[in-house]
């Protein structure tokens, strides 16, 4: 088996236990860009990633498919469902050729009883999720939402910008809706931000594109917003 | 309070008897701390009666709050499970009854019975859920509904089917739906506009919560239901 991918459910549960784990399941391998669960379905199963990596995303109402975390070998997918009966909340892709383990609800919940060890390594992994969860939030809060748009446009501009004649371009193929989701603003706050930055002449934003002229001023504004990369989901 | 979210009431009479008897009982009085962020998980306290705060502190020093707890709820269990410092502080909010548990006694407890490790893994996912369902409101849903909602839940809280008296400011009430403090209270304007609230020095009235559960059910933007103002609660 792989190594475990940080922060995975794996690092938190014995070896013994995991191998129980996938022992009590069903292996199956998945083709690149499966459709393991669909947001909104039913909970029935929990899964294990025995090899390979899956994607977790969410509609946006535009129809943009936002990813919210990678998540890799040792981790454990679909268990809130599962634990609290409510439906999927996200969807899970593979992204390459992926090796996964189905454990039906029943006997997922068996394991946890059987074994309380597995319980308490969920919680912690659980407990994880949940200070990111607050940490984001609490942090979110601390900045305007103008500020944290300015670190958002210098992220991507990290990722995916180009040098051009005016200053550095992204092209941005996210609606204002998909970035409010992104900085956990509204989108009226969006379209505002985007405005006191054009008004400025910090950017120039075009058909779905966007060019930082004043990178500097951006980075001033961004000050020590801090973005968490290890969403939960 | 839902159901749901009342650890006590999910567990049975002898397995709530014996996770007693692993504490101590414990009063704080309002404005004292539980729990205090930073320190390291050293016990859980199961609130008996009374109502916490939970509130964290940002890089910046200001404190925030994120939730409300009440009887039958846990409070503390996470930090003692992944033996990380916590990442909040518990401050009573009214006089609390409490069974204090230490740490170890508390593993061993859920390490002993599975049922009950199961509805404390029950709690951290449906708090979890929450905690992703209001980021996702916040980037979808307008401030006056999130406000709607939130005063709803807490009516649940703090009162019963006819009146009832939110002992939160309006700051706070602002940092549990995540918005800004200067568009919560335009939202509680209008509210009070259409008689579904009163607002008073450091807490929010509502006077029926009946007609405030019927507004909140209204499809957005709607704003036809108007308050009673507690008359229909004297028929």
């Amino acid at each position: 088996m792989n190594a475990a991918t940080p922060g995975s459910f794996l690092t938190h549960i014995g070896a013994d236990d995991w191998k129980y784990l996938v022992e009590s399941g069903v292996a199956r391998s998945c083709e690149p860009n499966e459709m393991l669960f669909r947001h909104g379905d039913p909970a029935g199963h929990v899964l294990l990633v025995v090899d390979g990596w899956v994607k977790i995303t969410i509609n946006a109402p535009s129809g943009y498919e936002a990813v919210l975390a990678i998540r890799g070998c040792g981790d454990v997918l679909g268990e809130l469902a599962v634990l609290d009966g409510r439906a999927r909340s996200a969807n899970v892709r593979t992204l390459c050729e992926t090796r996964v383990v189905l454990l039906a609800a029943d006997r997922f919940l068996h394991a946890l009883e059987a074994r309380p060890r597995i319980a308490i390594a969920l919680l912690s992994h659980l407990a994880g999720r949940l200070r990111r969860s607050d940490n984001r939030r609490v942090e979110q809060a601390a900045h305007s939402a103008t500020e944290r748009l300015a670190a958002f446009l210098l992220r991507l501009a990290d990722q995916q910008g180009a040098v051009v004649a005016e200053g550095v371009e992204i092209s941005v193929r996210l609606s204002q809706q998909e970035i409010a989701g992104a900085i956990g603003a509204s989108r009226e706050a969006v379209a505002r931000g985007l405005r006191i930055l054009r008004e400025r002449e910090v950017v120039i934003t075009r058909r779905r594109r966007l060019v930082i002229t004043a990178p500097h001023v951006l980075e001033s504004m961004a000050a020590d917003v801090q973005f968490d990369t290890e969403e939960p989901c | 309070m839902s159901d749901e979210m009342n650890f006590a009431a999910r567990l049975s009479e002898s397995e709530l008897a014996e996770l007693g008897g692993r504490g101590r009982q414990v009063r704080i009085g309002p404005g004292y701390y539980l729990m205090r962020q930073g320190e390291p998980g050293d016990c859980i306290v199961l609130i008996v009666s009374g109502l916490v705060k939970i509130v964290r502190s940002d890089h910046t020093g200001d404190e925030r709050l994120l939730g409300i707890r009440g009887p039958g709820e846990l409070v503390g269990e996470m930090a003692c499970i992944d033996d990380r410092p916590r990442s909040a502080s518990v401050l009573a909010h009214t006089l609390v009854i409490g069974i204090k548990i230490a740490r170890n006694s508390f593993l061993e407890f859920l390490r002993d019975r599975s049922k009950v490790a199961y509805e404390v893994l029950r709690q951290g996912s449906l708090r979890l859920r929450e905690a992703e369902s209001k980021q996702e409101a916040a980037a979808s849903d307008s401030v006056d509904v999130r406000v709607l909602r939130e005063l709803v839940s807490l009516a649940g809280r703090f009162g019963g089917d006819g009146e009832a008296v939110i002992p939160l400011c309006q700051r706070e009430l602002a940092q549990l739906v995540w918005a800004a403090e200067v568009t919560v209270q335009r939202s509680l304007r209008s509210l009070r506009d259409r008689r579904l609230v009163r607002t008073e020095y450091g807490c929010v009235v509502v006077d029926c919560v009946d007609c405030l559960r019927r507004a909140a059910a209204e499809p957005n933007g709607t704003e036809a239901v108007l308050g009673c103002g507690g008359s229909s609660g004297e028929d």
